[in-house]
């Protein structure tokens, strides 16, 4: 720091190093303002998808899927759906998400989809059976096919409520 | 001509401004951080709800089997920020999950679940980075 002729201090060293502070703040702050707006934004999706696939993976397991029993064991068919009882809860969808499922029953799930915002959707297509089925049924269900296992085709729609 | 009060005073009024700006500049240096790391710890509390949700709930798939007697264990993820851990608390119920912080971020955030009772017997507290066992217990799936 020294001074002029005319008695007036020179602090160039001093007006450039705050400049560049104020230019690496701005920069720090833009930086930060993107990032919170992208995890913010991300967030809500994010959990949505996480929900949705929940719930899509316990619609096709047990203990929603259809039985199979004998005289010593049972098991579940994996890929399949007792249409019996399936309910919201079941699914693990939780009360402020709203769901609509066409092609099943679902109890609770028949909400009229909102007309904007962001809406998981998945396709399926999966045998269905309304009671536990006996070893020897099930074996000549895949031989020659019954009436106790059919198809169906449907669509899962999971969206976060107001 | 220059007068030494003169200096004096201009060399004051510099330092003066240097001082403010240091101290403007790290108070907002220091709350842009702190509204990064809270949309960070935000994050990871809602990945602490969903992982957690969804080891409960796969336990109904082994549970529905009659013949299975099992036991499942599961970390509680940890939530950390620029490698410090944030201390947290998980209070669970039938219908939903109060994640707590208490540490340079005070916070709580509340999910909803479906955890019924018929099927579940949980601890009602549960902390952050905790393992969690699950076993059959008679009728309903004990985890604590």
């Amino acid at each position: 720091m020294r001074l002029n002729n005319k008695g007036q201090m020179v602090v160039l060293d001093v007006l450039f190093a705050i400049t560049i502070m104020i230019l690496a703040f701005l920069l720090l702050f833009k930086f930060s303002e993107t990032e919170i707006y992208r995890s913010n934004s991300q967030r809500p999706i994010d959990k949505l998808n996480r929900v949705g696939d929940l719930s899509y993976s316990l619609l096709f397991n047990s203990p929603n899927a259809c039985l199979v029993t004998d005289s010593e064991n049972s098991f579940y068919l994996s890929g399949t759906i007792n249409t019996k009882t399936l309910t919201k809860e079941m699914l693990a969808i939780p009360s402020d998400y709203n769901c609509n499922v066409t092609g099943l029953t679902v109890t609770g799930c028949s909400s009229v989809d909102p007309l904007s915002g962001d809406i998981y959707v998945r396709n399926f297509e999966i045998a269905t059976c309304t009671t536990d089925l006996s070893k020897q049924k099930y074996l000549d269900c895949i031989e020659s096919g019954c009436s106790e296992i059919s198809s169906a085709s449907g669509t899962l729609r999971i969206w976060k409520g107001n | 001509m220059v007068k030494k009060g003169q200096v004096s005073i201009e060399l004051l009024l510099v330092l003066l401004f240097l001082i403010a700006f240091i101290y403007v500049y790290n108070t907002l240096a220091e709350q842009t951080v702190y509204s990064l790391e809270l949309a960070k710890v935000k994050e990871q509390t809602s990945d602490v709800y969903l992982s957690l949700n969804e080891f409960l709930q796969f336990q109904r798939s082994v549970f529905a089997d009659s013949n299975v007697t099992y036991i499942s264990k599961y970390k509680i993820p940890e939530i950390n920020v620029a490698s410090k851990k944030v201390p947290c608390k998980i209070s669970l119920s039938d219908t939903n999950m109060v994640i707590d912080i208490n540490s340079t971020w005070i916070f709580f955030e509340a999910f909803n679940l479906s955890l019924p009772g018929t099927i579940y017997e949980l601890s009602s507290e549960f902390s952050c980075g905790q393992e969690i066992t699950c076993s059959k217990h008679t009728n309903k799936i004990k985890c604590n």
